[in-house]
């Protein structure tokens, strides 16, 4: 039983969970949520993406650049699977 | 080479500069032997923090719920359309009654005044709602709700309340003009429109599938007490010349009273988030 370890990691499970909640977050209600510095955020969504666990829409409101972050299909079954084999593990007793 | 450098003369001091170069070396080497290990051991914490299991599942899993009830009541917008409702009504109420008494004078000056000041003073409303809308939730960041997908019992419910909510506007509209109804059971009669929307949503968001989502009733629910309270002829109503306080009321009143209740449940739901998603402070910072 493999624990996907992009979620794995404490903040991007966090991210992923708000996301689940919601169609769309921006980064920043995100960044004050999470209580990450900027880079360290971008970082951890710039991994989610790669993943294609994310989709990312970038747009301008007024003159400020705005970004929003959007839970995949994929991203919500990985989540969901993540979740299932943690139950697993934490069942059968292991580490 | 070196000791030509340091132009080193005795026997001595080329001993002492050879020494201070070798100590040196030394120390390279345990700085490098000691910045492995750190780093081997950083690495080992690394791994051990991804391979462990987290033991507060159960308060990771409640992010998405705190997460949803936060979006559902961000009630800042709906309450900023309530006031400007009642600004509207309040502002250019007035002024229509002073354009009234002038067109009825034959006073056509102070008519047009009053009609261009009311619509100024619309403008200026609106112009001022939407740039407070534009500021709200700034710091906070902005979050957009998933709508789940309806299931067919769903979607014939809203399909029929729909429908319903027609039949009660045009039964609301036959029983006040052809009916003649007194003024002071307007509000009632209004009230037979909400009945459907109340099943609707009970249909939609029912209260155990979503405990937050009772705020969505409270609005309507307020309402059809205050209509039953006013045909069980309890004094609740107001007479000239306060007679336009029996509907503004029962609908900008309790808006507002929803939307601040909306907007401290929102604050409280923060707060559980924000507890929920750093509950070890710097430790989820790292990668």
């Amino acid at each position: 039983m493999e624990i996907d370890k992009i979620i794995h990691e404490p903040a991007r499970l966090r991210v992923m969970m708000i996301l689940a909640g919601l169609e769309q977050a921006d980064f920043k209600f995100l960044v004050t949520t999470l209580r990450l510095t900027r880079g360290n955020l971008n970082r951890h969504m710039e991994k989610l993406e790669s993943a294609g666990y994310l989709k990312v829409k970038r747009s301008i409101k007024g003159k400020v650049r705005n970004t929003s972050y959007q839970l995949t299909q994929e991203g919500s079954k990985a989540l969901a699977q993540y979740w299932e084999n943690l139950d697993a593990v934490r069942r059968s007793g292991q580490p | 080479m070196f000791f030509h450098v340091f132009e080193a003369k005795t026997a001595e001091k080329k001993f002492l500069i050879f020494l201070f170069f070798v100590c040196n070396a030394d120390m390279s080497v345990v700085y490098y032997v000691q910045s492995n290990k750190l780093e081997a051991e950083r690495s080992n914490i690394m791994n051990a923090q991804q391979n462990q299991v987290p033991q507060n599942t159960e308060k990771l899993k409640e992010i998405q719920k705190w997460t949803r009830r936060y979006a559902e009541n961000r009630t800042l917008p709906f309450l900023v359309g309530m006031l400007t409702f009642l600004f509207l009504f309040l502002g250019t109420g007035g002024l229509f009654y002073v354009a009234g008494n002038a067109y009825r004078a034959g006073n056509m000056l102070l008519f047009w005044v009053c009609i261009f000041a009311v619509v100024l003073v619309s403008t200026a409303i609106i112009l001022a709602a939407r740039f407070i809308e534009r500021l709200l939730y700034r710091k906070e960041g902005q979050v957009t709700l998933a709508i789940p997908k309806k299931t067919k019992r769903q979607q014939t419910a809203g399909r029929v309340a729909g429908l319903l909510f027609g039949v009660c506007v045009m039964i609301s509209i036959i029983l006040v003009v052809l009916c003649n109804i007194p003024i002071k059971y307007m509000q009632p009669v209004s009230a037979i429109c909400f009945i459907p929307l109340i099943i609707a949503i009970g249909i939609w968001q029912p209260p155990s599938v979503n405990p937050a989502g009772f705020l969505v009733w409270l609005w309507p629910t307020l309402y059809v007490i205050h209509a039953i309270l006013i045909v069980a002829g309890v004094p609740i109503l107001f007479r000239k010349p306060w007679i336009f306080l029996n509907m503004l009321i029962p609908i900008a009143g309790y808006g507002i009273l929803c939307g601040l209740i909306g907007h401290i449940y929102s604050r409280y739901a923060l707060k559980k988030l924000k507890g929920l998603t750093h509950p070890e402070g710097d430790a989820a910072n790292g990668d």
